[in-house]
């Protein structure tokens, strides 16, 4: 293959990496960002996606079935854990150790019902193979798939945070809860339906993401710390920031990878000290 | 001002002196020596959850980076006894608390810029930094497997350290000094300038305050003891690898700080001994610690919010055990 068509390989592979990171951040934005509640359990949620999407797909075959049961299963708990616990806690440490606690608990359930082995799963038949770019190159066509999917959640995001009733209501619900309520609204419904929201997110991306990373049982710290670097870099508050972070540290784990492997994860952190030296509240800033 | 000599904080602070030999000099002479290794552990995470309680209990910081300061004492430990083969403790020790005091300066400097949300997310980031260099650097770090074969400290005293209890004996005086130091920061003015940041910042800065000088050598007292814990703690093991600076070392000792109670001082000592203590006792039963672990952290947070010691001292205070709120209502 020539080198020009490795490299841009590699870039394609960047951003379909950047774009599952989005993804992946999507949940976190709503929840971190728009609601300001820490959740450490979100790559657990992730994880928890990944195990039920291959674990439904393996026993009916069906990739459509699969996503809605990753995505159900995990917006199922996300709900129980925002009604019961997260609700009831003032500060954002008690927020970080309920968190914390159910990082624990779901990794050690999912490790008896699924075992230590790490599982994939296949993409649907009209989503495999591949497909040919230009003359020689070919590109599979699930990612380039991901790729126009998480577009399509960033534009639902924007479109429902910026854009609707509903939006601007979490949006001034995180400033002041009180105040909105005040305002004869039921914030609290709408903290749980957002969280809930954010979970959904979790487990779509976990479902879809089993072909980057495998569903395993490290999984939950690594995809937490990955997901959080995203967030830091974008700026905490910002949408399209997250995108860009995303794509910053997807394109430079792939390039890093490509070219210096062993210190492909040195450099994802590098580039965000370096932005937070010159951006130490990320490229976009917002604020609350 | 005169003090009487049975006043109530003195026949208290003779309580917890005596509780404290009973619990950590008498008893592990009577244990098995696998539970001294569970004491000893206890010891070393007390001091680290220690560490890590002056950000979180006195200065108000949720730092998710803590581990990379254990990371770096443990570190320097083996890198200076198995790379660079000098077999000399005090040496060790000494540039084991060094490297970490510099490595808190240095990303104190970073994190602190920032606060809230964005102070819990930055404090990880960086110590992931850390801990991703640790794996690749094969070379020097001796990459995941991480660097084997320390040896238990040799004092260069006509003392050996090599049986469980001599080493235990041996970390409980670096404990006690810790806890000392501590405590004595915690209750110095410059202690109480931090309870003042995390009650209002504004305030403090009104009054004249250079808070943010405040809170960054608070972080950097707090990567120090991180990094002694983190020394003890490669003697303890005899390996070092790149889990010292993990995400999940990071959140271990903040939940054991939270278990214990961030607002008592002995609150992350009291966590430390409830996490090892199920761990042990649990893991000869059932595989299933750490969802134990999980569902105590939730109940904790649910029932018990001040945590284990904050609870027990909010009932000790209630029926008169306890100073506190009773003498302030008699002053009413």
């Amino acid at each position: 293959m020539p080198q020009a068509d490795q490299l841009a390989l590699v870039l394609l592979n960047g951003v379909t990496f950047g774009m599952l990171l989005f993804l992946l951040a999507a949940g976190l934005v709503l929840m971190l960002g728009a609601m300001n509640i820490v959740n450490l359990a979100h790559g657990s949620f992730y994880m928890l996606g990944g195990f039920v999407g291959v674990a439904v797909a393996a026993k009916t075959g069906n990739f459509a079935l699969a996503v809605l049961a990753g995505m159900g299963a995990v917006g199922f708990l996300g709900l129980v854990v925002e009604r019961f616990f997260l609700r009831y806690l003032r500060d954002q440490m008690a927020q970080v150790l309920l968190t914390l606690g159910f990082v624990y608990i779901i990794s050690d359930l999912a490790r008896t019902v699924w075992g230590s082995d790490p599982l994939s799963l296949a993409p649907p038949s009209f989503l495999a193979g591949q497909i040919g770019i230009g003359d020689s190159f070919e590109y599979p066509v699930y990612r380039l798939a991901l790729i126009g999917f998480s577009l399509l959640v960033w534009v639902g995001l924007w479109l429902f945070l910026e854009r609707t009733r509903l939006g601007a209501i979490v949006r001034a619900g995180a400033d002041d809860k009180e105040m909105v309520a005040g305002l004869g609204i039921n914030i609290k419904v709408v903290f749980t339906a957002v969280f809930t929201l954010a979970a959904l997110l979790a487990g779509l991306a976990g479902v879809v993401g089993t072909r980057v990373f495998t569903a395993s049982l490290t999984l939950d710290w690594q995809v937490l710390g990955l997901a959080l670097v995203v967030m830091v870099v974008g700026g905490v508050r910002s949408l399209h920031g997250v995108l860009l972070g995303s794509l910053l540290i997807g394109l430079v784990d792939r390039i890093g990878t490509f070219f210096v492997p062993e210190l492909a994860m040195f450099l994802i952190f590098g580039a965000m000290a370096l932005v937070l030296v010159l951006r130490p509240y990320g490229i976009i800033r917002e604020h609350a | 001002m005169h003090r009487e000599l049975l006043s109530g904080a003195r026949v208290r602070c003779a309580a917890y002196v005596v509780g404290g030999v009973v619990v950590f000099v008498v008893v592990p002479q009577f244990i098995s020596s696998y539970y001294v290794f569970v004491f000893t552990e206890i010891l070393i995470y007390g001091i680290f959850a220690l560490s890590v309680n002056m950000l979180l209990g006195y200065a108000g910081l949720i730092s998710l980076g803590q581990a990379a300061f254990w990371g770096a004492g443990g570190y320097t430990v083996a890198l200076i006894t198995v790379q660079a083969g000098v077999d000399s403790f005090w040496l060790c020790i000494c540039a084991a608390v060094v490297v970490a005091t510099v490595l808190g300066g240095i990303l104190g400097a970073l994190a602190l810029r920032t606060k809230g949300v964005y102070f819990i997310l930055l404090t990880l980031a960086l110590a992931q930094m850390v801990w991703a260099l640790l794996s690749p650097w094969r070379s020097i770090t001796g990459g995941t497997e991480g660097l084997y074969g320390i040896a238990r400290p040799d004092l260069g005293l006509p003392l050996s350290l090599s049986s469980s209890l001599s080493f235990y004996f041996f970390v409980l005086v670096f404990f006690a000094v810790s806890a000392f130091v501590l405590y004595r920061v915690t209750r110095s003015p410059f202690g109480r300038v931090l309870v003042g940041i995390r009650e209002n910042e504004q305030r403090m800065r009104a009054l004249g305050y250079s808070t943010w000088r405040y809170l960054y050598v608070c972080f950097i007292v707090a990567a120090a003891f991180g990094g002694l814990a983190g020394a003890l703690k490669v003697y303890q093991d005899g390996f070092v690898n790149p889990a010292y600076a993990s995400l999940s070392t990071s959140a271990l000792v903040l939940l054991m700080a939270m278990i214990g109670g961030t607002r008592v001082f002995g609150g992350p000592v009291v966590g430390a001994g409830v996490v090892w203590i199920i761990r042990s006792v649990v893991s000869s039963y059932t595989v299933y610690w750490n969802l134990l672990l999980g569902v105590l952290m939730v109940a904790v947070v649910m029932f018990a919010p001040a945590g284990i010691a904050g609870y027990l001292t909010g009932i000790g205070k209630r029926y008169g055990i306890l100073e506190g709120r009773r003498r302030l209502q008699t002053l009413r």
